[in-house]
């Protein structure tokens, strides 16, 4: 219930004591006094009603028995229904006749309402009461067929949200009427861009469809257009600008337009200029940005001028050498795709650079960044003349705590290791502490270590932290063991320190373990009967 | 209490094909340690830090899993069970099948299309989670710059755990200048990675100054400025009181064990092979009279001997139970490179501390009485030891003493200060307490650190003094209660080799007559201790020790005063 069906109870003529009753008096004062304005006042009073003010009719009461002030605008002049002064409700006088009878107007002062007719598109855009929205439309098609001519933009985007339906496809068609390709409404255009109804927006879209070479010649608006907050229509907006605009002497324009807009602090949601500037202004942008400048606007908080910038720069030529390889590594580093995209491709042009110090490609490889550790993983594959370049390279990549690096770092061993020094390469290997790791360690020991205690001494700590590791690995811990009683049988040398790294595995509590290397030190004692070793060998037959 | 910390620059790694320079950025808010040297030892040091930070992240808290997402399914399977039930007809049962299979087979194709959403969504989580956790929750690490060695101080985020990682300058080839001093460190989980990899072939320069990797930007002006990275965490008392308590309970009479790495490896790997899903989860030593000491797994009673332990020489047997023994797996990377572990006990449920002789680097672990329990929770544990009284000019002058040498024993710090050897280790104890000192269990010492950045002045000293355990714990006070009225009666008093064994007859605030007994040192230190009382029954001395035996001591006290 709304406060225009408040009914209170009090002394003397309750309709005068209401709020109802007085704004219904004040409307006929209204209309006696200031006849202009009356339809439009009747109208915002019958506005705020809605469907939850009508009530299921019954017998004598119909729906809006109630609704006294939508009675004294709209019925007052019917013989149909009669006050229950009491109850301060409308009534109808017989239940038999609940209808309007034909040609009868019952709304009252129906001379004022012929008078001022506009007070029904007020109402058509805006009532929320379906009879309301009959009511007008019965009206309008009665005395004022060309009323609908004089709506305002905002009438008719109001009429597209009407309860009625009929409303809606009134407004609708008065919208296509209007539209006219050769010279639209650009007010309309700008009001129905503003609403956010998906209805709306697909009529907005058809109609910025067809009159592109018409507002694109408005830089203005169309700048104004690409910022607009639906990112669809700002999509289509972008799309359309980039493959319109050709012109050079046109690029020109945009470009100063752009570069205006980005040195104002206040302008916001630059992502669509700033896409198009990228797209298709990208040579009128670089003769106007310097390499400073594109640096300072990567520097900037925006993604939108964080990417402009760095499309710029990878435009400028001699960018790699002049920033030199750090600084290309921190762009390449950014949190925007478009800077890293951009300092890629810095990068991949800058090959004489780089194969003369591949140090970025190394940073790189090792990069937070996927699509950064892809591109250096493939340079690096590319540039570096790896047969010639020596196992520091090498031991560079396999260094690394990324698995996928490693792998690459692999890969590229079993291609070139045999040009280089194997066995320096298997020692210093054996430091990495990656567990990933220690497998391929133990396949580049058991083929490259030289046969000699000295080497095998150099990586005691390898063997002892692969058979004093807590996670299990069966097959490294047998290959290390095999590979030590090996190398012990050989020679003595390597027999002592063989016996060192196994003492203390023979303490093991781990049965497998303790059983394994029991059979190495006894393989070993055998061997080397006078090595120094907790193992006894008991040459007497079992009896 | 908001942790503020400022840095200068970034830690970091810089490793180049032939050279490694580690740098830590230290507190610009603190005073300017700062240290330069090259490590002789890198991999050493590399697996020490390492195992130092799994301690920073490590958190075996018990926390109940979630199980929002079960309980909403098994409330959808009970509905759909429910809406089965009503349908009778065998027809719209195969319908009712036909639908759900179908619905089954959108939804699989759903989460498909949506596969790749979801990776994105989670490395997004991943990243911000990291970072987040970097930000807030680690706590850095407490680096003290001492005239013989660089330590490294930190405490779990369970707070359950702390870590003592101290370099000795026979680590470094060479040492080329240091300013001894406490602040902060950066660490971050990169960092850590970036640790990994120090090599022995690549010289390794390391240092530690406040301006630590730098990364500067160029202002509006044109000028470069330096990027401070700022930190705030809200730093929970209980861990200031942990890091205080530790030095606490160092300075009690500990029992000591000696292991051979591979004893301690054994420990782990069996804990690792197998999880124990009923009680008793301890890790129990077992002393015996005249045998190597040995620890029991429970509850399989898996025995792991002791290898490197010597036989042990005490008049009966006993056993000591520590509990949240998976925290040792932290040490795990380091077994393989020790070359002697020491393990220091203070008694059934209360802390332990495990110290890794690396060669050139020490590790302290110091696991508190259980995960669940942070140092705090056991506070009254140093009720176990007697301090004596100090004054608060006496402690001044020890701290000036202490901060002038950087680290002294208790005997050096009597020679110095002419203050007696007892009430110089009380004074130091109550240093260690006021987060002025610590206790250097491998050296038996006392060194300086300065934990909070103001300058330690009388009134602290004051502050220092009067904040004894005994008049904050209500066990002391009730004990000095009965000892006043009488109540506590000694009925037998008997000197061994290790000090007295004192038994004896207390009357308890509640009215209870009980038999406590003891086992105190000759500076009343409780050793060893029983009561009939309901508190001992129910948690020994994990909570500290009872009235009761604090009674019976003072009573101790007062006939040797006599």
């Amino acid at each position: 219930m709304t406060v225009l069906t408040a009914a209170p109870r009090s002394s003397g003529p309750k309709h005068k004591n209401s709020s109802a009753g007085r704004t219904g008096d004040t409307l006929r004062k209204i209309a006696r006094y200031q006849p202009e304005l009356y339809t439009l006042a009747a109208a915002e009073a019958l506005i705020p009603y809605t469907e939850d003010d009508a009530q299921v009719p019954v017998f004598r009461s119909g729906r809006f028995a109630d609704c006294y002030l939508l009675h004294r605008i709209l019925f007052d002049e019917s013989e149909r229904f009669v006050l229950d002064d009491r109850r301060l409700r409308f009534l109808f006088v017989t239940a038999k006749q609940t209808q309007t009878p034909a040609g009868v107007r019952e709304e009252s002062y129906p001379e004022l309402w012929d008078q001022y007719p506009h007070a029904y598109l007020r109402l058509l855009s805006a009532a929320k009461l379906l009879y309301v929205h009959r009511w007008a439309l019965t009206a309008i098609e009665r005395s004022h067929p060309d009323l609908l001519q004089e709506a305002t933009p905002d009438e008719l985007l109001g009429m597209l949200s009407a309860p009625h339906q009929e409303t809606v496809k009134v407004g609708l068609n008065e919208l296509h009427r209007r539209f006219d390709p050769e010279a639209p409404d650009w007010e309309l255009l700008d009001r129905l861009l503003k609403d956010d109804r998906p209805f709306v927006l697909e009529i907005a879209r058809g109609w910025i469809e067809e009159t592109v070479p018409l507002w694109m010649m408005d830089i203005d608006r169309s700048l104004r257009w690409l910022q607009i907050e639906n990112a669809e229509l700002r999509e289509l907006i972008i799309n359309l600008v980039t493959a319109n605009l050709v012109h050079p002497a046109e690029k020109q324009l945009w470009a100063d337009r752009i570069l205006k807009l980005l040195e104002d602090a206040s302008a916001r949601n630059l992502e669509g200029p700033l896409r198009v500037a990228r797209w298709v202004l990208l040579d009128e942008m670089t003769e106007r940005l310097s390499v400073e400048h594109c640096l300072h606007l990567i520097g900037s908080e925006s993604p939108a001028v964080q990417s402009l910038g760095a499309a710029v720069l990878a435009g400028h030529s001699e960018v790699f050498s002049r920033l030199g390889d750090e600084a290309v590594f921190a762009l390449a580093e950014h949190q925007t795709a478009a800077v890293r995209r951009a300092a890629q491709s810095l990068i991949v042009s800058a090959e004489s650079e780089t194969i003369e110090n591949p140090a970025v490609l190394f940073a790189l490889v090792e990069s937070e960044w996927e699509d950064n550790r892809a591109l250096a993983a493939r340079l690096l594959v590319e540039r570096i003349d790896w047969p010639t370049a020596g196992i520091e390279p090498l031991l560079g990549l396999l260094d690394s705590n990324r698995p996928d690096v490693q792998k690459l770092g692999q890969d590229l061993v079993e291609k070139y290791l045999a040009t280089t020094d194997p066995g320096l390469f298997a020692n210093r290997l054996t430091e990495h502490s990656h567990p990933h790791m220690r497998r391929f360690a133990m396949r580049m020991v058991e083929a490259y270590l030289p046969d000699s205690a000295v080497a095998l001494a150099a990586i005691a700590e390898f063997f002892k932290k692969g058979l004093l590791e807590t996670w299990p690995d069966r097959q490294t811990k047998t290959r290390m063991l095999e590979f030590l009683t090996k190398r012990g049988e050989q020679d003595r040398g390597q027999a002592v320190i063989a016996m060192k790294i196994l003492n203390p595995v023979l303490r093991t509590k781990t049965q497998i373990d303790f059983e394994l290397a029991l059979a190495s030190a006894t393989r070993l004692k055998l061997a080397h009967p006078d090595l120094p070793s907790d193992v006894n060998v008991l040459r007497e037959p079992i009896p | 209490m908001i942790l503020h910390t400022q840095y200068a620059g970034r830690s970091v790694i810089t490793s180049t094909l032939s050279r490694s320079r580690v740098q830590f950025a230290t507190n610009r808010l603190r005073e300017p340690a700062y240290f330069e040297g090259t490590l002789g030892q890198p991999i050493t040091f590399r697996d020490a830090l390492a195992a130092l930070y799994q301690v920073v992240v490590s958190d075996h808290k018990y926390r109940p899993r979630d199980r929002v997402e079960f309980k909403a399914w098994l409330e959808k399977q009970d509905r759909e069970f429910l809406a089965g039930l009503g349908v009778q007809s065998a027809e719209a049962k195969q319908r009712l099948e036909q639908l759900e299979a179908r619905r089954a087979e959108l939804e699989a194709q759903r989460q498909k299309r949506l596969a790749p959403f979801y990776q994105a969504r989670r490395r997004y989580f991943d990243f911000a989670y990291t970072n987040q956790y970097e930000q807030y929750l680690i706590l850095d690490p407490v680096i003290t710059v001492h005239p013989d060695e660089v330590s490294f101080e930190a405490f779990s985020k369970d707070e359950s755990t702390y870590a003592r990682l101290s370099a000795k300058y026979p680590l470094f080839d060479e040492v080329r200048e240091f300013s001894c001093g406490t602040t902060n460190i950066d660490f971050s989980i990169r960092l850590h990675h970036e640790l990994e990899r120090m090599r022995t072939y690549r010289q390794t320069r390391f240092e530690i100054n406040p301006a630590g990797f730098s990364v500067a930007h160029a202002s509006s002006d044109g000028t470069c400025e330096a990027v401070h990275r700022e930190k705030k965490i809200d730093l929970p008392d209980s861990w200031l009181k942990g890091f205080l308590q530790v030095h606490g309970v160092m300075s009690m009479s500990l029992t000591h064990v000696s292991l051979a790495p591979v004893d301690l490896f054994n420990i782990c790997r069996s804990l690792r092979r197998r999880k124990a899903k009923i009680s008793p989860r301890s890790l129990r030593y077992e002393f015996q009279p005249g045998k190597q000491p040995w620890v029991v797994l429970e509850p399989w009673d898996q025995i792991i001997p002791l290898t490197g332990a010597e036989v042990y020489e005490g008049p009966k047997p006993h056993s000591i139970r520590t509990w949240g023994r998976d925290r040792l797996q932290v040490l795990a990377r380091m077994l393989p490179i020790a070359k002697k572990i020491d393990v220091y006990l203070a008694g059934y449920g209360l802390p332990s501390f495990y110290v890794l002789d690396l060669g050139g680097v020490m590790f302290t672990l110091g696991l508190s009485g259980w995960t669940d329990n942070d140092w705090t929770g056991g506070a009254s544990f140093d009720l176990l030891t007697r301090q004596q009284d100090v004054k608060a000019d006496e402690l001044m002058t020890i701290y000036e003493s202490l901060r002038e040498t950087r680290y002294a024993s208790d005997e050096e710090l009597s020679l110095r200060t002419g203050l007696p050897r007892e009430k110089c280790r009380s004074a130091a104890s109550h240093l260690c307490g006021a987060g002025r000192g610590m206790v250097d269990l491998v050296s038996g010492t006392y060194r300086h650190r300065d934990l909070f950045s103001s300058p330690f002045t009388l009134k602290d000293a004051q502050k220092a003094v009067s904040q004894q355990a005994e008049d904050q714990n209500p066990d002391a006070k009730a004990a000095r209660h009965i000892f006043e009225k009488g109540d506590a009666r000694l009925i037998a008093r008997r000197p061994v080799s290790t000090g007295y064994k004192l038994s004896g007859n207390v009357k308890g605030s509640d009215g209870q007559r009980v038999r406590p007994l003891l086992s105190v040192d000759s500076d009343s230190r409780i050793i060893e201790a029983t009561c009939t009382c309901q508190k001992f029954k129910h948690s020994k001395l994990t909570q500290g020790p009872c009235e009761h035996m604090l009674a019976l001591r003072l009573l101790h006290m007062q006939l040797l005063e006599e």
